[in-house]
C-alpha cells in the first residue's frame, strides 16, 4: 500500500468520524431538531400544554 | 512518507476550515451537532498535523535531500540528534511545529469548551476560533513556508545545520517557546468568543485566567532559556532576533503579564482571600521584587564591566585589571588544532591568576564546520571560554588564531549570575503571585 493510498484512507476514516455527529442528531429520541417536525406524541403533548395554559383566561 | 507528509497537511487544513466553518454555522444556527462536527474536525487536523510532521521528521532521518528544506538544515555528518533538531530550524518547520502545538492545544480546548461552556454558542465560537487560528497557522505552512518542497535535481549531500543552533539548548529552548505560544490559542479565543457573544462573566473569566497561566509559565522559561543561551553563544543574538517565532512569542509573553497584572490588581482589590492565598501572594510578590531588585543591580553595575582585546603569543603573559580591582595575569598556553569529521576545532588555553593566585584554565574555541565536499558554507563558529562566580564572569572569545600568536577578547562581567537567579525569582514569584485561587474556579 502506497503512502498516498494510506493517506486517502485515513483521510476517509476520519472524514467519516467527523461528519458522524451532523447525521447521528437525526435519530436524538426526543426529535427535538431545529427545522424538523417533532414526533406526534411531542406534538400531543405541546398541544395539550398549550390547552392547559389557555384554559384559565376562559 | 515525504509524499504522504505533504498530503496529511493539506488534509490538516481542510480540517481546521472545515472545523471553522462548521463551528460558525453551529454558533448561529444554535445546532450542537454542527458545533461537536466542528470540534471532530479540529482533532481530525491535529492527527494530520502529526502525520505531517512526522513525515518531515522521517525525511531529515532518512537524508532525503529531494526536499529542499532537508537540504538547505542538514547533512550526512550532522549528528542524529541535531537532524531531529534542524526540524525547526527554519521557518518551514517550525511553523508546523508550531500548527502541530496549536492543534494539540485546540482540540483539547474544544472538546473541554463543548463540554463546560454553559452558553452553547459561545462555546461554539470558541472552537470556531481554534479553528480559525489553526487554519492561519496551517495555510501560513503550505503557501507561504512549505517545509515539503521538492528540488529539481537532488543534491548528493545538504547544506548542514546551522553551526549556531548546534547547541543542546536546540533541543528545549525553540520548541517550549512554539508551544508557550500555542497555549496562548486558548485564552485567546475564549476571549474572542466571549467579545463576540458580549457574555464576560465571573465563570469564564476565572477559565481565562487559569488557562493564561500556563502560556505565561512556558514563554517565561523559554525567555530565560533564550537568554542564557544568547549568552553562552555569540552571534545567536544576531542571527535570531528578526525570527516571527520570536516576536511573536514576546508580544504573546508582554500581553498575557499584563493581562495577569491587571487581573491580580482586580482580584486584590474585590475578594477577601483565605489565609493560605494571603501568604502565597505575599510569598510571590518578595520573591518579584528581590528578582527585579537583582536584576536592577546587574543592569547598574553594567558601567563596571571592563573588556581588553588582547594579541598574545604562545607562553607570553598579559596583564589586567577587573570590575573589583583585583590583578589578573593570563598565560597562553598555546593553540591547539584537532580535525574531526566534519569540523576543525582551534582552542586556546589560559593559564590566569587573580592577586598572585592560580586560577583554574579558561579555554576558547573557534570552530569551522564542513559540509558537503569539504565546503566551509558556515563561518567559523566561536565557543567562548566562562568561568562563572558571584561577583563576576570571566569571558574569553577567541577571535584569531595562528603562527604561535592568538587574537582574543577578555571580558570581566560583574554580578551577571545575579540577573540569572533574578530572573528565575521573577518567574517563580509571578507564577505564585498569579496562582488562581481554588476558590476563583468555583465562582
Amino acid at each position: 500500500m502506497t503512502p498516498l493510498a494510506i493517506g486517502a484512507l485515513l483521510a476517509v476514516a476520519a472524514m467519516v468520524w467527523v461528519i458522524a455527529p451532523i447525521f447521528s442528531e437525526e435519530h436524538e429520541p426526543d426529535g427535538q431538531v431545529r427545522g424538523r417536525p417533532p414526533s406526534p406524541a411531542a406534538d400531543d403533548a405541546a398541544e395539550a400544554a398549550i390547552r392547559r395554559w389557555r384554559e384559565p383566561k376562559e | 512518507m515525504t509524499q504522504l507528509g505533504e498530503l496529511s497537511l493539506w488534509i490538516a487544513l481542510l480540517m481546521a476550515a472545515w472545523c471553522t466553518t462548521l463551528a460558525v454555522q453551529g454558533a448561529l444556527m444554535r445546532r450542537e451537532a454542527l458545533t461537536k462536527s466542528g470540534a471532530r474536525g479540529l482533532c481530525a487536523a491535529l492527527l494530520f498535523t502529526a502525520t505531517s510532521a512526522a513525515g518531515l521528521g522521517t525525511a531529515f532521518l532518512g537524508d532525503d535531500y529531494s526536499v529542499r528544506y532537508v537540504a538547505m538544515h542538514s547533512s550526512s555528518n550532522v549528528e542524529t540528534f541535531y537532524k531531529l533538531c534542524a526540524f525547526w530550524s527554519g521557518g518551514g518547520g517550525e511553523l508546523l511545529l508550531a500548527s502541530l502545538m496549536v492543534a494539540a492545544v485546540g482540540s483539547t480546548a474544544a472538546m473541554i469548551g463543548v463540554r463546560r461552556d454553559a452558553d452553547r454558542a459561545r462555546g461554539a465560537w470558541t472552537v470556531a476560533t481554534l479553528g480559525l487560528i489553526l487554519s492561519a497557522a496551517l495555510a501560513a505552512t503550505a503557501f507561504k513556508a512549505n517545509p515539503f518542497a521538492l528540488v529539481a535535481r537532488a543534491p548528493e549531500d545538504g547544506r548542514g545545520l546551522d553551526p549556531i543552533l548546534r547547541h543542546p539548548m536546540m533541543a528545549i529552548q525553540p520548541p517550549l517557546m512554539l508551544l508557550g505560544a500555542a497555549c496562548t490559542a486558548s485564552p485567546l479565543a475564549m476571549v474572542i468568543a466571549a467579545l463576540i457573544r458580549r457574555r464576560f462573566d465571573e465563570t469564564l473569566f476565572a477559565r481565562v485566567r487559569g488557562s493564561v497561566l500556563v502560556p505565561w509559565g512556558l514563554l517565561s522559561a523559554a525567555i530565560l532559556l533564550g537568554a542564557r543561551w544568547a549568552y553562552v553563544s555569540p552571534g545567536l543574538r544576531a542571527a535570531r532576533t528578526g525570527s516571527p517565532a520570536v516576536i511573536t512569542s514576546a508580544i504573546a509573553w508582554l500581553v498575557l503579564t499584563v493581562f495577569l497584572i491587571a487581573a491580580e490588581l482586580r482580584l486584590g482589590a474585590r475578594t477577601p482571600l483565605a489565609h493560605a492565598d494571603v501568604t502565597r501572594r505575599r510569598a510571590g510578590r518578595l520573591l518579584a521584587a528581590g528578582g527585579a531588585a537583582l536584576c536592577l543591580i546587574v543592569f547598574a553595575a553594567r558601567p563596571l564591566a571592563k573588556d581588553y582585546n588582547v594579541q598574545i603569543n604562545d607562553g607570553e603573559q598579559y596583564r589586567a585589571k577587573d570590575a573589583w580591582g583585583h590583578a589578573w595575569t593570563f598565560t597562553s598556553q598555546g593553540t591547539s588544532r584537532l580535525e574531526r569529521q566534519g569540523d576543525d576545532v582551534i582552542a586556546l588555553a589560559l593559564l590566569p591568576t587573580r592577586d598572585g593566585v592560580r586560577q583554574p584554565f579558561v579555554a576558547s574555541e573557534s570552530r569551522q564546520y564542513y559540509g558537503a565536499g569539504g565546503l566551509d558554507i558556515y563561518p567559523a563558529q566561536t565557543v567562548p571560554g566562562i568561568r562563572s562566580t558571584i561577583a563576576q564572569d570571566l569571558f574569553v572569545v577567541l577571535s584569531d588564531a595562528g603562527e604561535g600568536r592568538a587574537v582574543l577578547r577578555i571580558s570581566f562581567k560583574p554580578l551577571v549570575e545575579l540577573a540569572w537567579i533574578g530572573g528565575v525569582l521573577l518567574a517563580l514569584g509571578g507564577l505564585l503571585l498569579f496562582w488562581l485561587p481554588p476558590s476563583e474556579y468555583a465562582t
